[in-house]
């Protein structure tokens, strides 16, 4: 089973730290980066995969760009050869580091993944050049376990997620009956008591992976125990 | 109707400093609803504004109306001449409607907050963004681009985890209260997906031209 860590790229006195203890900890097979007002995420992926075999995940919101920006974001990461993205809403401006800050969700997360997927997304000119032909592995998260939350899922799986993020073992064993694609579970780690107590329930409902949410943008060791 | 509130004392205060002879102008549409601009915030504005003369105030329907206002102007165009300047209790497009068709500064003494629902005075709720692209046909009349925090037309968004909506942990999530709302009124719950917004379509400013606004392509 796999084991992700998902970290915000770091501020800039905290970038050494992190990168280090990205590189060094045997304790997980890939990491995802955030961007959330901290280093570019892109750019930490390309410098991590210089110096580490981890398999690296951009995660792209919606929530500070819109299409132009996110249809760049996605160009810039094809160019890097970065193609696994997990594609999300976003958390609200008001629940981050600047909370005055407008909140654009000018697209949401199917939209943007349409746009990534789709032949001729239907909300951009004519000759835009499309994304799709590009070899992305687009991972999608799904929030929770409402009636509401599985429709949403089945968008995403038919407009082409090829991974599922969910928050709890009871949305894995749901999703699970809507896609054969990888699914993932997501914990906090702040609320993680015994990871590998969870990584063996994780194991046991089917899901193909775990992914330890670190919810700020300061990495330190003391995080990965 | 359009939800405004007084701006601070001071700063309307600092609005005015540079001028002495004043007219108040209140608003007796929205803004008296709203209590920010009726007769009696008229009053009290002109009570802490002490050090200046009002040479007078005036009270006005609806000035976002045009045709209401140059009707109203009419009967206050002589008084207008012997003021420095109008403060104004409207919203913005009240204060705006006025300040273009007189030749007299025009202060805003409100800030104009949003399109919205009157629950009962002083509680007013925000439920209209005025986007142009309705969904409320598929949305059990309830707008999600509006009622939730994120603007999200095809929710729930990502990071939902139960009912509620992780902004603001005291309210369900709209895309939650859309289904339940389908599910009550035994409405189609087919999944619709919808395209996001058009904004070419919402250059500002917006206008309709011709008798009435023409149906969107
Ligand atoms: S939980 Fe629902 S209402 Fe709240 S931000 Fe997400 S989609 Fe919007």
């Amino acid at each position: 089973m796999k084991k992700l860590i998902e970290i915000r790229t770091p501020q800039l006195p905290d970038i050494e730290t992190c990168m280090t203890t990205i590189v060094e900890t045997k304790d997980f097979d890939s990491v995802i980066l955030e961007e959330a007002g901290g280093v570019s995420a892109i750019e930490m992926g390309v410098v991590l995969g210089q110096y580490c075999t981890k398999e690296i995940f951009l995660k792209i919101t919606c929530r500070d760009r819109n299409r132009i920006a996110l249809h760049s974001e996605m160009t810039t990461a094809a160019v890097a050869g970065l193609f696994k993205v997990v594609i999300a809403d976003g958390t609200h401006p008001a629940h981050t580091q600047f909370p005055a800050a407008k909140p654009v969700y000018e697209l949401d997360a199917l939209n943007l993944l349409r746009m990534i997927k789709s032949n001729s997304p239907p909300f951009g000119v004519a000759d835009l050049s499309p994304l799709n032909s590009q070899p992305w592995n687009i991972g999608v998260c799904i929030g929770g376990l409402t009636h509401a939350d599985i429709g949403r899922a089945r968008k995403f799986a038919s407009a082409g997620a090829d991974m599922f993020f969910v928050g709890s073992l009871a949305a894995l064993t749901e999703i699970k009956q809507l896609t054969d694609k990888p699914i993932f579970l997501s914990v906090a780690a702040e609320q993680t008591q015994d990871f590998s107590e969870t990584l063996r329930e994780a194991e046991e409902a089917g899901a193909s992976g775990i992914n330890l949410v670190v919810g700020s943008n300061k990495l330190s060791n003391g995080i990965l125990r | 109707m359009i939800i405004s509130r007084q701006k601070p004392l001071d700063e309307i205060k600092a609005s005015v400093a540079g001028y002495h002879k004043l007219a108040i102008i209140g608003c007796g549409g929205c803004a008296a609803v709203c209590q920010s601009g009726g007769t009696k915030q008229v009053e009290e504005i002109q009570k802490t504004l002490g050090d200046k003369k009002v040479v007078f105030t005036f009270q006005i329907d609806e000035p976002c109306d045009q045709r209401i206002l140059a009707r109203e102007l009419r009967r206050i165009e002589k008084r207008l001449q012997n003021v420095d300047a109008v403060l104004v209790l409207a919203c913005g497009t009240g204060v705006q409607t006025l300040a273009s068709s007189i030749d007299k500064p025009c202060l805003t003494g409100l800030d104009t907050l949003f399109p919205g629902t009157v629950i009962h005075s002083t509680s007013y709720a925000e439920n209209c963004d005025a986007c142009g692209e309705c969904l409320l046909n598929f949305t059990a009349g309830i707008c999600p681009r509006t009622n939730c925090p994120k603007g999200i037309a095809n929710g729930p968004c990502s990071e939902k985890l139960d009912e509620k909506c992780p902004v603001d942990p005291e309210s369900e999530c709209v895309w939650v209260t859309i289904d339940k709302r389908k599910e009550s009124l035994t409405l189609s719950n087919d999944i619709q997906e919808f395209p996001p917004l058009n904004w070419e379509r919402r250059t500002r400013p917006r206008k309709t031209e011709g008798k009435k606004a023409s149906p969107r392509e």
